[in-house]
């Protein structure tokens, strides 16, 4: 019998036999090969690559900040930064275009590894343990760590000797995290630079020690604080590329000298108010002082130092963003939904498995639920992505969120319809047996549309958690919609509007969700007549 | 007809016996009560009947189709029909849908065809005009009707009946009674009703027969 009623499990508008195809493109799209640095690894080295691809992949975190690689406050849809400028310059010497890849600051090696991008260049450290590791550039930037007090604050600690038992913010892993570990300061580590300049405003913490770009871009833009003059620990910025490719780094070193030798690099550094006397030997400059107007500094100062009223953001600002944000809302719904039909698909087999399947059938379902069910998803995505390649099979960015967040749901859901199934009597299967329905048929036709009344409430619920949880792919390199929202709320300094934003977003994409379910479980209570139980 | 030949059955392939031989058989049209205490086994034995349970030993044949202890029962499936202590009807489906349902699945008939015959049926037991109408929204004596006609609708060729009458008035215990006589005197139908009412039995049945842990033997 062609039952309306089947499709409705599924809680989407279709049928078994369409959902086949749906399930077919999954496949496909899972099993694809995703677009990779490496195409071509076999026979080529990657600075061929580059060169016949005309484009060079560099990897960096917008979510990073000022003045590294950030969108444009003015324009949002534009990418900007002094790493910005400085791959344009190196790949213009390559003759290719310089093309960013976005990935979390703190995996950019791990995605190098992977080849998602040719090089890392994102204001990373020169040091020892990451030698061993990857191939890196000669240093391109010397930077030192800068301490940055509240003004007028007199029991402000002027020096790294009075931070012991102080809370002083800093990035997580960074080398001023470790000063401030050696001298015994409370540390608290932040991933959005932002945040830690204004907990330092807001009296949580007393003072922050960071590099000097972000001390200046952070700090600096506030009246209430300030940068102190003293200099500690110096690091320099390196680019991180995969071992073998000496042939890529050694080119993009040559370009980094000429660069250096023919001013582009000074001229980069002071329009971003960057240039200073450990940069200058660097270079064998002999002129440790700016001279040009750092243009790219003031024009942050502008945009995003004091914050216009939020309805003239909203009437200015937030319209420029929407590309950004429809594209991240585009990659969330596509992501969730996708992740949903692999759920729900694996859910029932699961769920089936565990309430009909025979004992050891029954011992793999309870094992799977446990297992995706008792670990984190973070853990679970981490391991699909950067793991599974150890074994030889590399998903794209999309399939590892996918894959992950379906495997992970796929547990919840199983539970779900395992309630809806304990809920039917078994005296129902019995009846539709007698009648002479096989098993299949009489779970099709008599028990799931009665399960389904009691999991759908449930399987609503859990899909607005994915839509939520969604955002923990960009941990693969996927800037989904919360991602958008760091990115921008880190290159405007605008968090509360955008996060009003954001939210509206997510409320657009989860609540046709919530209708259209309200309605299958209407007509799945139709013949209910006690209103309460609706 | 049906014919049950030494039926022995247990739970488990080591645990108690809970029909050990039992024999009995109906004749074409004849209805036929059996009874017993509770504990006896009486909805056992319904389940081997109905085919919803397999058996160590014995046969089971309904009108020359028949299984052996030890086979799949799956056979009697449909030929014997059975309205449940509960009816069991399908409380997302409505009164048409009910009884169509496994004719269309199972055998396959034109949907069209089947809502037809359903109509006649109910129209037979005097449950004409409620089609639409969910199993929620009927009263008990109309539930149980519908679940006749869902049972006539595989054209059984037994029709069991399990505890029709438990739980019932005694006005409303002749009703059902005249129900089962009017099935039997409008279809010609085999039935067996299970039963632990000895009086009502006597009354509404051809046989009767009773269920004890020595076996099954015809009432005096």
């Amino acid at each position: 019998m062609k039952s309306p009623r089947c499709r409705l499990l599924v809680g989407l508008p279709v049928s078994w036999a369409s959902l086949s195809p749906a399930v077919f493109a999954l496949v496909v799209l899972l099993t694809s090969p995703p677009a990779s640095a490496l195409d071509g690894a076999a026979t080529t080295s990657t600075l061929e690559r580059v060169k016949e691809r005309g484009e060079l992949w560099w990897g960096a975190d917008a979510h990073g900040g000022a003045p590294y690689v950030f969108q444009d406050a003015r324009d949002p849809t534009r990418l900007i930064g002094f790493e910005v400028e400085l791959a344009d310059a190196v790949a213009a010497r390559l003759g290719v275009r310089a093309r960013m890849v976005q990935g979390p600051w703190d995996k950019l090696l791990d995605l190098l590894d992977r080849g998602d991008f040719d090089f890392a260049m994102n204001g990373i450290e020169d040091s020892d343990d990451k030698r061993s590791a990857v191939l890196l550039s000669k240093p391109y930037y010397v930077s030192t760590q800068k301490l940055t007090v509240r003004k007028n604050d007199t029991d402000a600690p002027e020096s790294l000797d009075d931070v012991k038992g102080r809370a002083v913010g800093c990035l997580p892993g960074s080398m001023a995290n470790k000063l401030l570990d050696e001298r015994g300061a409370d540390t608290r580590a932040y991933d959005v630079q932002d945040d830690i300049y204004k907990d330092i405003v807001l009296g949580r913490t007393s003072a922050a020690l960071a590099d000097e770009p972000i001390a200046h871009f952070y700090g600096d833009i506030d009246d209430h604080l300030v940068t102190l003059p003293a200099s500690f620990g110096e690091l320099r910025y390196v680019a991180a590329f995969r071992r073998g490719d000496d042939d890529l780094r050694k080119a993009v070193d040559a370009a980094m000298v000429e660069l250096g030798k023919d001013g582009t690099l000074r001229r980069i550094y002071e329009r971003w108010g960057m240039w200073n006397a450990a940069t200058a030997t660097l270079l064998d400059d002999p002129d440790p002082l700016p001279h040009d107007v750092a243009t790219g500094f003031e024009q942050w100062r502008a945009a995003v130092g004091t914050q216009p009223p939020f309805l003239v953001r909203v009437r200015d600002r937030y319209p420029a963003m929407l590309p950004l944000f429809a594209h991240g809302a585009w990659l969330t719904l596509a992501v969730s939904v996708l992740a949903m039909l692999l759920a729900v698909a694996g859910g029932l087999v699961i769920a089936v498995g565990r309430a009909f399947g025979p004992a050891p059938i029954r011992w793999v379902c309870v094992a799977f639920v446990e297992l995706f069910r008792g670990t984190p998803l973070l853990v679970q995505l981490t391991m699909i992505y950067f793991g599974l390649p150890e074994l030889g099979l590399t998903l794209s960015p999309f399939a590892a969120g996918v894959v992950a967040l379906g495997l992970n749901y796929a547990a919840a859901e199983s539970e779900n319809y395992r309630a809806g199934l304990i809920s039917v009597p078994n005296a129902q299967l019995d009846a539709a047996r007698s009648l002479g329905l096989s098993t299949m048929q009489a779970l099709r036709h008599v028990i799931f549309p009665q399960a389904a009344r009691v999991a759908l409430p449930p399987m609503t619920n859990d899909f607005i958690a994915l839509l939520k949880d969604s955002s923990l792919v960009s941990v693969v390199a996927l800037t989904e919609l919360t991602k958008v929202y760091g990115i921008l709320g880190n290159s405007t300094r605008d968090h509360l509007g955008l996060g009003v934003v954001v939210a509206c977003w997510y409320l657009l994409i989860g609540l046709p969700f919530v209708v259209l379910a309200r309605r299958v479980e209407r007509r799945l209570g139709r013949h209910l007549h006690t209103r309460g139980r609706r | 007809m049906i014919d049950v030949d030494q039926l022995v059955k247990r739970y488990s392939s080591h645990g108690p016996v809970v029909l050990g031989g039992v024999s009995f058989s109906v004749a074409s049209g004849r209805t036929a009560a059996i009874l017993g205490k509770s504990g006896v086994g009486k909805s056992t034995l319904l389940r081997c009947l109905a085919g919803l349970d397999g058996f160590e030993s014995g046969s089971i044949v309904v009108d020359g189709v028949g299984i052996k202890g030890g086979e799949s029962p799956t056979p009697l499936r449909g030929r014997v029909g059975v309205v449940f202590q509960s009816l069991e009807l399908f409380p997302h489906l409505d009164v048409v849908a009910n009884c169509v349902l496994a004719p269309v699945i199972v055998k396959g008939i034109d949907r069209a065809e089947a809502v037809a015959h359903a109509n006649e049926l109910l129209r037979v037991l005097d449950v004409d005009g409620l089609g639409a109408a969910h199993p929620d929204a009927l009263s008990g004596g109309q539930r149980q009707r519908v679940a006749i006609v869902r049972a006539l609708m595989m054209e059984p060729r037994v029709l069991l009946y399990d505890e029709p009458t438990s739980a019932l008035d005694p006005s409303l215990k002749a009703e059902v009674g005249r129900t089962i006589r009017a099935v039997g005197e409008r279809t010609g139908m085999t039935q067996i009703v299970v039963t632990h009412d000895p009086a009502w039995a006597a009354a509404i049945c051809d046989d009767v027969f009773v269920l004890d842990s020595t076996g099954l033997t015809r009432a005096p």
